[in-house]
């Protein structure tokens, strides 16, 4: 388990202000599930790094910025909520029917969720049967390779099932950018 | 310091003992230990040895009865006792017969203070005072949470449900009475305890978070992914044992009688305790050697 703290982070918050994780929660006003899936770890990122180390160093930056408002969770053929900040490296499968079902939880009046996704998901029809049943949009992004758009079209059919968009950040190099873009604070 | 036995020949000359019912206990049968409100009555001469040894079993489990001189002990240790006997009396007492655990009983219970939870074996339990100032009852920690966290007794933190002392199904209404209730235990002006402005500003807290819906609705789902997380990686574990957010009350509980105490097993209604002078109000301030009550 990485028990590193980003700065910004819900624990990071909790602990500054000496409350629980969910009462930390309360300010948050993003979800961002990402994709640990085995392919995540391909070193064809910025300055060699693999997309899963760059997406940690810009989910970092971006918890900086916007301390205590994004929750992090990370999906494989698992899924957990990283309240530390760093989302936990599984790679395995891309069980993302798992991961939505889960986040639905927090599906409550205010929430955004992006997803970061390089790959084509196990199970597209399940997956898009539970993104209708979310209230609030699931804005998608790709980080996968541009010359193999496979996985870009599912996501943009699952942002569309919510009234959602994709955007593509070619092997996560532009991350941040990116989430920025649509991400609105509240 | 160390203690040793005396000789089995010293003892008879020197002890002359009565049992409960005035009989003489020879030296033959000077160590006498029966079974009583289920729990074992062991009666001898003072041993330093053996009362350290009755000491080591956690508080909850044994006591010393002031009234009839004798340790109250839970059966289950009903082995341990006869070895203790053996070892520093040189008497055996032959087996003990004990029944099963006594069956569950419904009472009301008149806490007038229940405090904080310690350790005891290997759970948590909080003790509390009856009306006559005697500690007559034990709350062990997961029935207290049970009752105050509902669903999220997952966590070793209190949640805010915890803190307004109402359950996690509550309607506006119960929260907004559950924020009076509250209030009016922990304001500074009447609760003495040291942390009595902290405390009341967190039930202000939880009140304004609670009594907003889209927060509660956030606040909900941060528990519920605070509930998938592994016990370590959640921060704020309590290490100075539980408090319940309410000190008193009449408390409608299931439990059984243990060593002369009654041990809650499950709570099923608490009220305030109450006269026409108000609300019972207790509070344990700092270095006091008793709880103050206040009608408020």
């Amino acid at each position: 388990m990485n028990t590193a703290i980003v700065p910004g982070s819900l624990s990071a918050i909790a602990k500054q202000e000496n409350k629980s994780i969910a009462e930390s929660f309360v300010n948050a006003d993003l979800i961002v599930i990402v994709d640990t899936s085995g392919s995540m770890a391909s070193q064809d990122s910025r300055g060699g790094k693999s997309r899963y180390d760059v997406a940690c160093e810009e989910l970092a930056y971006l918890q900086a910025k916007h301390p205590g408002k994004i929750a992090v969770l990370a999906f494989s053929n698992n899924v957990q909520f990283c309240p530390s900040g760093v989302p936990t490296y599984f790679g395995d499968s891309t069980d993302m029917a798992k991961a939505l079902q889960f986040a639905k939880i927090a599906d409550v009046p205010g929430m955004q969720f992006i997803l970061i996704s390089d790959g084509a998901p196990d199970d597209p029809e399940k997956i898009l049967k539970i993104a209708r049943t979310y209230r609030n949009k699931i804005f998608a992004i790709y980080v996968g390779p541009e010359e193999y758009p496979h996985g870009r079209e599912f996501l943009k059919q699952l942002s569309d099932a919510t009234g959602g968009q994709t955007i593509t950040a070619d092997r996560a190099k532009e991350l941040k950018a990116t989430i920025e873009k649509l991400y609105l604070p509240g | 310091m160390t203690h040793s036995c005396p000789s089995r020949g010293e003892r008879r000359k020197e002890i002359k003992m009565f049992d409960l019912f005035g009989n003489p206990i020879t030296a033959q049968t000077q160590c006498k230990v029966s079974v009583q409100n289920g729990a074992l009555m062991v009666m001898t001469p003072y041993n330093a040895q053996f009362v350290a040894l009755i000491k080591s079993l956690p508080a909850s489990v044994r006591r010393f009865d002031p009234n009839t001189r004798s340790w109250l002990v839970d059966t289950q240790y009903a082995g341990q006792v006869r070895d203790w006997i053996m070892q520093c009396y040189g008497e055996d007492i032959g087996m003990i017969t004990v029944s099963a655990k006594p069956s569950p009983e419904m009472r009301i219970c008149d806490v007038w203070y229940l405090g904080r939870t310690k350790p005891s074996g290997d759970e948590w339990i909080a003790s509390g005072i009856n009306g006559r100032k005697e500690w007559e009852f034990v709350f062990p920690e997961r029935v207290l949470r049970e009752w105050f966290e509902g669903d999220a007794q997952y966590t070793n933190v209190t949640t805010l449900y915890g803190v307004l002392g109402i359950q996690r199904t509550a309607t506006d209404d119960e929260i907004k009475s559950g924020y009076r209730r509250m209030a009016r235990q922990w304001h500074p002006d009447v609760c003495k305890e040291p942390n009595a402005q902290e405390m009341f500003l967190h039930i202000k807290e939880a009140y304004e978070l609670l009594s907003n819906p889209d927060k509660r609705a956030k606040y909900d789902a941060g528990l519920a992914l605070e509930a998938s997380l592994k016990k370590d990686e959640i921060l704020h574990a309590t290490q100075s044992g539980y408090r319940a957010p309410l000190r008193c009350g009449y408390i409608l509980a299931e439990g059984y009688e243990s060593v002369g105490r009654f041990v809650i097993e499950k709570i099923i209604q608490w009220e305030d305790i109450t006269s026409e002078k108000g609300v019972l109000v207790a509070a344990w301030p700092a270095g006091a050697t008793e709880p103050v009550w206040v009608w408020r």
